[in-house]
């Protein structure tokens, strides 16, 4: 049995979790509207961000080690100093409802959420503005990724069905589906080929997104997959549920190899380090953990 | 009727010149009006107060739903009978030592507030003291705790499962079995379940008015249509009736902490028994860092400072003649403010750690998204506390369980979160009590403004439901282990035995000793008012 090599308490829901670029420091993003930053191995707590007033859904790390981009339910995407805390830059203005999700590309230059007005919006992170709509959804969108060279969009939600869109045209490209219930949570391969997609029945898919062709990797979620995350090098699979575990897959057997249990409530967020030999895991049961494949 | 309305006002008429005269007028009051006089809701009116040198400056925020009303304001009724003189024109001068920036009158800003604050939860014990007189109470001491889950509670998550119902129904919990056979409960609720026995379990709670506030279960009437003055709540009720125990503990306190909901965090109003039977709410005036934190060594440090410097403004009065000639119940709230033991009830680190750490200790930080209050476990201990040292009715407010779904996790992320804290606290109590032998003098009730609906949202919650609820009833000489009604295959409505709101309290009041069936309280017209409507409910037959 595999157990955490941390566990990290916060005072509400973890709802985000992500490395820096050099695997020693984790963003955590809450419920109570806050943003924590831990120190790697030691678990010390380096800073508290405040600022954002609802959840914060989505963290990444830009590639310039001195930034941290958040989003969260009250519409807003942030960009924070590390080193002072600041909020160098706030986007806004986009959407009308709760924006429940967020994916940027590797370079951090653009990125995309979702929200439940329906819409997905492209966003110039490097210009501070809003690139474009994404308009066709009829439902609300609960993920949102978008692949790492930034070309390719994926949203999807209680429509029951995945979109791809092209990034540059900001144009359907086709869609994918249906699934057999909501989608909850979306993730590209490294190499952007493979497009993983968990639902609200506990399925798992994998989509190759030229194609539009599935595969469905067994899982042992019982309900909600509720997050996804691919390894930095595409050979493994991790998804978070709602059944309170971790779940890790090879990705070409297209098996589950490993459950990870700590959490006491819903796994929220999975997060791969950059050298792919950790992966931390947010939960409703208000803990993060850090984990060693 | 609109969304609530914020009204922000500033008085700056009262001169404070005395931290006497602070202790004894801290009392203000905020009556909504609605266009033909009638009061609609109350609120006590007491937040930051910073002394200017033309006087003190009282900066207050009042809530009221209904668009159109007005607000009136007033001092409590004594201030100007007790203002002493001024420093310089010969009287004598209160000071208190304290270590923040001193005021023009000596004052230090830090104890001005604490003791400000503190004597905001006896402000009205002059007058209750009085009432105790009047009453010729304290004879027993019968009590009652009263903990308000915030938002509604799913009664079928919890009480009530159906796990033969529909998937879109019946959730993701599995029943599990209780000590009492044929009684089954939430798996999440495993401590609980083992004391069933001890529980009475309401499966049709009926009556709710479907308002997301505390006003029904505290007062047992709906906001609506309130008689003049409007419906004290139940400790206010109580504190009418039966007085003071003693004259150290008010005997009616509410735990409920500030909310940014404000309908939740309403601590119970007087209504027509009285602005001096409005409960003590040291949680919702500020003082958490002066009773309530048993957390942290620092602030601990400060509370025992301030329980000295209290004791040395005991000192320094009984020597004065400063007090000479007040009222003599207004001496008395001085003994009770300086005593302690009001502090000591409050003060949970004074409690045998083993029993602190079965109650659980929780989180003061709001849970949920934040509008609602905490999961402090620590507040059942308190409330124990509370009643032991003579308090007759204690209620506190617990989580946030007003479970729509995402983004703020499903009802079921929630109820994960929520019942195993609510099992540990609760469980704790109940055992507490049992143990010291207050089983039959301690009622429990545990409940929410109504229930959840029977269907999964697509966000996986579960949306408002006043169609039929649950509670929880222990104690109190009660019987128990045992369930009061029942609701069809998918707990939407009740197909036996309904139970409303005011049956509750009516067994509630039968189990301090006050008969419903007689006990009135006048409104401000003098008219009777019978403390459930008359007649028409009792106490539960089948627990008492």
């Amino acid at each position: 049995m595999t157990f955490p090599l941390l566990s990290l308490p916060h005072n509400n829901a973890v709802y985000s979790v992500a490395f820096a670029g050099d695997s020693e420091l984790l963003a955590c993003g809450c419920l109570d509207k806050t943003i924590t930053l831990w120190e790697l191995p030691s678990g010390k707590q380096r800073k508290r961000l405040s600022g954002h007033s609802e959840a914060i859904c989505e963290l990444v790390f830009p590639p310039d080690g001195t930034s941290l981009l958040s989003a969260s339910l009250d519409k807003t995407l942030r960009m924070w100093d590390l080193e002072s805390g600041a909020v160098k830059a706030t986007l806004s203005g986009g959407h009308q409802a709760y924006l429940t999700s967020m994916s940027a590309a590797s370079d951090c230059r653009l990125a995309v959420t979702g929200a439940h007005d329906n819409l997905v919006i492209v966003w110039d992170i490097a210009g501070g503005r809003q690139r474009g709509e994404l308009k066709g959804h009829t439902d609300r969108i609960n993920a949102v990724a978008m692949s790492p060279d930034g070309k390719q969009i994926a949203s999807g939600g209680h429509e029951k069905l995945v979109r791809l869109w092209e990034t540059e045209k900001l144009q359907a490209v086709k869609d994918l589906g249906p699934h057999p219930a909501a989608i909850q949570c979306l993730a590209f391969s490294p190499d952007g080929k493979t497009l993983a997609a968990g639902d609200d029945a506990g399925t798992l898919l994998l989509w190759n997104v030229e194609t539009g062709s599935k595969e469905k990797i067994p899982t042992g979620h019982e309900r909600t997959v509720k997050s996804l995350a691919f390894s930095p090098d595409g050979t493994r699979l991790a998804s978070g549920g709602n059944d309170t575990t971790v779940r890790i897959y090879d990705v070409d057997d297209r098996r589950e190899i490993d459950v990870l249990k700590a959490h006491r409530n819903s796994v929220y967020d999975v997060a791969f380090a950059p050298d792919g030999t950790q992966l931390a895991s947010a939960g409703f049961d208000r803990t993060a953990h850090v984990w060693k494949l | 009727m609109g969304g609530p309305a914020r009204i922000r006002w500033v008085a700056q008429r009262h001169e404070v010149s005395a931290m006497c005269n602070l202790l004894l007028s801290w009392e203000h009051v905020a009556q909504f009006l609605a266009p033909d006089g009638t009061q609609l809701l109350g609120g006590r009116v007491t937040r930051e107060t910073v002394r200017t040198p033309g006087g003190a400056t009282f900066d207050a925020n009042a809530y009221c739903s209904a668009r159109g009303s007005t607000l009136r304001y007033t001092a409590v009724s004594h201030w100007e009978r007790f203002v002493l003189p001024e420093p310089g024109g010969g009287g004598r001068m209160l000071t208190i030592p304290g270590t923040g920036f001193r005021h023009c009158d000596g004052i230090a800003r830090r104890t001005f507030l604490q003791v400000g604050g503190l004597a905001l939860g006896g402000l009205s014990l002059p007058q209750l003291l009085q009432a105790e007189d009047h009453a010729g109470s304290g004879r027993s001491h019968k009590s009652v705790i009263m903990v308000f889950l915030t938002g509604g509670p799913p009664h079928q998550d919890m009480v009530d499962l159906k796990p033969q119902a529909p998937a879109e129904y019946r959730g993701e919990f599995s029943p599990i079995r209780s000590n009492v056979p044929g009684i089954d409960v939430c798996e999440h609720l495993p401590l609980l379940a083992q004391q069933i026995d001890r529980l009475a379990v309401i499966r049709t709670l009926v009556g709710s008015e479907g308002r997301h506030a505390a006003f029904q279960c505290l007062h047992g009437h709906p906001v609506q249509n309130q008689p003049p003055g409007g419906w004290p709540c139940f400790g206010a009720a109580v504190s009418k009736l039966q007085g003071p125990v003693n004259r150290e503990i008010p005997p009616s306190i509410s735990l409920q902490p500030r909310m940014g909901g404000q309908p939740w965090s309403d601590p119970g109003q007087p209504g027509f028994a009285g602005m001096k039977h409005a409960p003590f709410a040291p949680n919702a005036s500020g003082t958490q860092d002066l009773v309530l934190d048993g957390m942290n060594a620092a602030k601990l440090s400060d509370r025992r400072s301030l329980l000295d410097r209290l004791d040395h403004l005991r000192r320094t009065l009984d020597k004065s003649d400063a007090v000479d000639g007040m009222d003599t119940y207004y001496r008395q709230a001085f003994d009770i403010l300086t005593s302690g033991r009001l502090a000591t009830a409050l003060d949970v680190e004074q409690e045998d750690p083993a029993v602190r750490e079965r109650y659980g200790r929780g989180s003061k930080e709001p849970a949920g998204y934040g509008d609602a209050g905490w999961l402090r476990n620590e507040d059942f201990l308190v409330a124990r506390r509370l009643v032991e040292a003579g308090a007759r009715v204690v209620t506190l407010s617990f989580g946030r369980w007003d479970w729509h779904g995402q983004p703020h996790g499903t009802n079921f992320d929630n109820a994960r979160d929520h019942l195993p804290v609510l099992d540990q606290a609760l469980s704790a109590l109940l055992d507490d009590l049992w143990q010291r032998g207050l089983q039959d003098d301690v009622s429990v009730v545990v409940w929410g403004e109504f229930g959840r609906t029977p269907l999964i949202n697509k966000g996986g919650g579960r949306d408002h439901w006043p169609r039929v609820g649950c509670a929880l009833l222990a104690g109190g000489g009660m019987r128990s282990g045992l369930v009061v009604g029942a609701t069809n295959a998918r707990a939407e409505h009740p197909v036996e035995r309904p139970v409303h709101f005011q049956e509750i309290f009516a067994t509630l009041y039968h189990n301090l000793g006050l008969n419903v069936d007689h006990m009135t309280i006048n409104d401000l017209t003098g008219r009777p008012q019978y403390l459930v409507d008359h007649g028409k409910y009792q106490p539960l037959p089948e627990l008492v």
